[in-house]
């Protein structure tokens, strides 16, 4: 793997995110909206509940409402991780096919896997860079929004876990079922609809979640989420490794 | 420079290329010419590494196709039929990304020099979306000579381009001819193309039919004929041509077209017995058959269709 051919493949991706209005917004938008959720509901418990703070045994019975909003919260985040990289993947394999780009892109140096794993860093990292900016944002409002007491549930190793090691598993995911699902067809807005249908199990998973999980999250239940996500990701990613053949990209896709 | 010997390429039960043996030598202009799906493409795809043969053997810059692909793509450059730029990055934007992925030393020196060559460098900030097809295909064929390629395969370079686009494409594709000693393969339907640019010819249709230098293909597919135009024609002109050694000959309403045993011998007694009987000869001239004929004449009519 030749690392400068990588960061210039990762570098051009960029460069066309950016020119891209479209693949920029869904970029930005969708971690507004899950932030800003994110910071209403705590406002609105804190309006409702900012008063009784003070009172020690009221905190005490607070703690199970807490919980059940914190792990909404942080089903926002988890989120992210699949939403974000979810439009630059598919731009990177449909804007190439729009483009007529793959066969000179091809004709270069480049090995079938530089070509695979810079189009999938380039997709992974800026969802995973924007899901803790937006996470570090948050922390930050955090403090000004709920008393002191409360910050501790909130800073959990099983929340960190699922920040730092559960979302770059999702982000693969994401990334590698978007790009195998792109590869199949030419029309950007079809390879958006049927990209987005990845989230369906993910958004299942995480009702089930939020319905009978009633206490704080568990570094269990992460773990099990990294197992399960990490065992999807290997799926796809052997998919995507056959998919990203130099002579199946110049012959098979269309 | 480029050596095959029975290359063979096929997809499911389609044979694309079958039994295909070539020898282009350092510096040549090789024309290939075909119909549609004759595999010309598929043969440019093998012979610069993007895949590998089914079967047969070939050589380019030393190295084998299939085996040594990775190597083989270091030294070629690849003009497609569509030039697949990144249309919203700009024409250097578009260069330099190619430039780091051949990791070209000199980076912004080779970028100006192509650019500057090719008559872009004042519009090299511009999106390259914004750009005629012809700006286009000058913009990829600077990305295909970023890296110094020896070999230059040239895939369709004027299709769908208008005439003066094409012709600045093709003024290009001479100077590259003409400069400095790199050889090129051209795939092109454009006959005249063909035989303006190439010093070698090959018509392939799924195999190679024939290849050869332009001129000697149609000496050798088609006789000398002698062209004859008339301000006023003898009458029974059919009678003044019994000569023994007149083969053919065909009389339109103001001209003859013979062929001949031995024309620059018999032109002269031909002609100078339609004088006698009243001719009066606007011109005697060679009858000129073009690349078309030659390419008709092997490939077959329904290929143009």
């Amino acid at each position: 793997m030749n690392f400068r051919r990588l960061r210039a493949l990762m570098q051009k991706e960029w460069r066309e995110m950016f020119k891209n209005k479209m693949v920029l917004l869904s970029v930005i938008i969708a971690p507004l909206i899950l932030l800003s959720i994110s910071v209403f509901l705590l406002v609105v418990f804190n309006n409702s509940y900012g008063d009784l703070f003070a009172e020690e045994e009221i905190i005490a019975q607070l703690q199970g409402d807490w919980a059940i909003l914190l792990n909404n919260i942080l089903m926002f985040f988890m989120f992210m991780p699949l939403v974000i990289p979810l439009a630059i993947a598919v731009y990177s394999v449909v804007g190439e096919k729009e483009q007529k780009s793959l066969e000179p892109l091809l004709a270069t140096p480049l090995t079938d896997l530089e070509i695979f794993v810079g189009k999938a860093l380039a997709s992974v990292l800026p969802g995973l860079l924007i899901t803790w900016l937006s996470f570090g944002i948050f922390s930050g409002l955090l403090i000004y929004l709920i008393p002191w007491s409360f910050i501790d549930l909130f800073f959990q190793p099983p929340w960190l876990m699922a920040m730092f090691g559960l979302a770059p598993i999702i982000s693969i995911f994401s990334v590698l079922s978007a790009m195998a699902i792109s590869s199949f067809t030419r029309d950007t807005r079809a390879a958006y609809q049927l990209s987005s249908l990845i989230m369906i199990p993910f958004l299942m998973g995480s009702l089930y979640y939020i319905f009978t999980f009633q206490g704080l999250v568990s570094m269990e239940f992460v773990f099990l989420g990294m197992a399960s996500m990490g065992g999807m990701d290997v799926l796809v990613l052997l998919m995507g490794i056959r998919l990203f053949r130099r002579e199946d990209i110049l012959t098979r896709w269309n | 420079m480029i050596h095959t010997e029975n290359l063979t390429r096929s997809f499911k039960h389609v044979v694309a290329v079958h039994d295909l043996n070539l020898h282009i030598k350092s510096g040549e202009v090789f024309g290939f010419l075909g119909p549609n799906g004759a595999g010309k493409t598929t043969t440019v795809r093998m012979l610069a590494g993007l895949i590998p043969p089914s079967s047969g053997r070939a050589e380019v810059v030393g190295f084998s196709v299939g085996r040594d692909n990775h190597k083989i793509r270091h030294h070629v450059g690849v003009l497609t039929e569509t030039p697949g730029l990144y249309e919203k990055l700009s024409a250097y934007l578009n260069l330099e990304f190619y430039a780091k992925l051949f990791e070209v030393e000199n980076r912004d020196q080779q970028i100006e020099k192509h650019l500057t060559t090719l008559g872009l460098w004042d519009r090299r900030k511009d999106p390259v979306g914004t750009f005629s097809k012809g700006m286009r295909q000058k913009v990829a064929i600077a990305r295909a000579l970023l890296h110094d390629p020896q070999i230059l395969f040239l895939d369709e370079p004027t299709s769908g381009l208008d005439p003066e686009s094409a012709r600045t494409v093709r003024d290009a594709i001479a100077e590259l001819a003409q400069g400095e000693g790199r050889t090129i393969f051209l795939c092109t339907h454009n006959l005249h193309e063909a035989e303006g640019l190439c010093d070698q010819i090959g018509m392939m249709k799924q195999t190679l039919i024939k290849v050869g230098v332009p001129r000697e293909l149609k000496q050798e597919l088609f006789e000398a004929q002698t062209v004859v135009e008339f301000n006023h024609m003898p009458a029974d002109v059919d009678k003044l041509l019994d000569f023994p050694f007149v083969r053919q000959f065909r009389i339109d309403p103001s001209s003859l077209t013979m062929t001949l045993e031995d024309p620059a011998l018999q032109n002269s007694q031909v002609i100078s017995r339609l004088v006698e009987h009243g001719a009066e000869i606007r011109y005697v001239r060679p009858e000129e058959k073009s690349l078309e004929d030659v390419y008709l004449a092997l490939v077959g009519e329904d290929a143009t269709s």
